[in-house]
């Protein structure tokens, strides 16, 4: 099955500064891929990138199925602002975009679909509450509806557990696995590394000026960690210390 | 009952009330409070502008505030403190338009462009205004979506091929052209009141954008219509007093909101 999206040789950064240059990765349906990098990296800026709101230094992002109408994306907590008068319900319909006429209302497949997106992101019971009266985890269930109902074969999710607890982030992680086995690729940004080492199929590694693809066992090791200042020897030496047993898998 | 000026002065404010509450709220979500100071305040410029060139001074008022809208956009996305930039417009627009004023605008009421002067308008004033009001509305009602996935953020809209931008650039240009209308009744320094008192007043009593912008046309229609009255009645100026009605309104609601 052909990736679908392929990146070759590219270079990513502002004006004089290259924030990593000479990226090669394909990523295929049904793939997570964790980008992580420490802050300054290039991780927003790649998402950014994909999203096509900045052009690269240099190299090419070919869409060998042509690039979809529609790419799911989820913005970090932060940039979303709550006052923002909607009801959670009208969020989720939000990413029905094609079929979404906010005066005409809502037809009953896509009520349909939206009860079904609500459901699946565990706020269903919340979906007539207007946005600025939910919690943050509740808030982030609420944007992953959204994501849900773009229908999407790439996602991009930016720190898509950043302001959530345990239990939510292991409900959004059960979203994303069904994503996952539906055979859309995701594209996570994560500072967590154990929800990568458990969740993600690749990785993708960002710092000081080099960015490093592959699978999550031959790109998250301690001396690639430590050599791109993701984390200090003895950070990693503790994150790792199991390792001889087993690792942390 | 009324004498026939007071039917033009409250069929004139209608018609703002209209427009400014369905964009007030775009300029409250997206945070445009001072771009819309920064166009009304520089709008003075256009009427001295329009006398200078003997032209409508709708037209005069219209072109500048579009040209600035164009430079305000392309300036602020482009450079940090956005701030500061339009801070810098709207003063020197003030303070050019008054220079203006005392070179071509002999004869011309400062007060009148500073504050409004509704009781004035005529019967072409009110078809210019409705027409805009039509007009406005059906590119607000056209591009809706692409507003409200917009003020949400640049990313997301990105993601589902909406160029925000663009959708801001046409937003900014329909503010321009609403500050244009609207200058005659309420005045340059008023503007934004009534972009923003009755926006934030519905922000209080809605879940939704669409009730939103609908209880914000309310809220505009019914301010415009009681300070007209109270104008009429205690001979208070015109457009300050329905500035003042529209504030009480926002302070009722936040009283409401906080017992």
């Amino acid at each position: 099955m052909p990736p679908i999206v392929s990146i070759e040789n590219l270079f990513l950064g502002f004006g004089d500064v290259t924030l990593f240059d000479g990226l090669n990765c394909d990523v295929e349906p049904g793939s997570i891929l964790a980008v992580v990098g420490a802050n300054g990296s290039g991780k927003s800026t790649f998402v950014k990138t994909l999203l096509g709101l900045q052009s690269p230094m240099d190299g090419r992002i070919e869409w060998p199925v042509g690039k979809p109408a529609e790419i799911g994306y989820l913005a970090q907590l932060t940039e979303f602002d709550r006052r923002f008068p909607i009801r959670v319900r009208d969020l989720a319909a939000m990413g029905a975009w094609q079929g979404f006429n906010p005066f005409a209302g809502l037809n009953k497949t896509t009520r349909n679909r939206v009860d079904a997106a609500l459901e699946m992101a565990g706020i269903l019971d919340l979906a007539d509450h207007p946005l600025h009266t939910l919690s943050g985890g509740q808030l982030q269930r609420a944007l992953f509806s959204r994501v849900i109902m773009q229908d999407a074969p790439l996602i991009l999710l930016d720190e898509p557990f950043s302001a959530v607890d345990q239990y939510t982030e292991q409900h959004l992680l059960s979203v994303i696995e069904t994503w996952q086995s539906e055979g859309r690729a995701v594209i996570m940004v994560l500072h967590d590394l154990s929800a990568v080492l458990d969740h993600c199929t690749h990785a993708l590694l960002l710092g000081n000026g080099r960015a490093s693809f592959g699978t999550v066992d031959d790109i998250l090791t301690p001396d690639r960690l430590i050599a791109q200042g993701y984390m200090s020897s003895s950070q990693a030496s503790w994150m790792f210390r199991g390792q001889s047993n087993g690792g942390m898998r | 009952m009324f004498a026939e000026f007071m039917i033009r002065a409250f069929l004139s404010g209608l018609g703002v009330a209209i427009l400014t509450g369905v964009l007030g709220c775009f300029v409250i979500w997206r945070r445009m409070v001072y771009f819309g100071d920064a166009l009304s305040h520089a709008a003075i410029l256009g009427v001295v502008g329009a006398i200078a060139l003997h032209v409508s001074a709708y037209f005069g008022v219209i072109a500048l505030a579009l040209i600035l809208s164009v430079l305000l956009f392309t300036l602020t996305s482009r450079i940090q403190g956005a701030d500061v930039i339009l801070g810098v417009f709207a003063q020197t627009g003030l303070a050019l338009g008054l220079i203006g004023a005392s070179i071509w605008g002999r004869g011309l009421s400062i007060e009148a462009i500073l504050f409004g002067d509704i009781l004035a308008v005529g019967w072409h004033d009110i078809i210019f205004i409705w027409i805009g009001v039509a007009v406005i509305l059906g590119i607000i009602l056209w591009r809706w979506s692409n507003w409200i996935t917009a003020t949400l953020g640049d990313d997301l809209a990105a993601s589902v091929g909406v160029n925000a931008k663009h959708e801001s650039f046409y937003l900014a240009a329909l503010l321009a052209i609403v500050v244009g209308l609207a200058l005659k009744i309420v005045g340059a320094l008023l503007i934004t009141a009534l972009l923003i008192i009755p926006a934030a007043t519905a922000r209080r009593f809605t879940s939704t954008p669409e009730t939103m912008a609908v209880l914000s046309v309310g809220f505009g229609s019914a301010a415009s219509a009681i300070g007209l009255w109270a104008a009429y009645v205690f001979d208070w100026p015109a457009g300050p007093s329905m500035v003042a009605t529209a504030a009480v309104f926002f302070g009722i609601s936040q009283w409401r909101s906080a017992v």
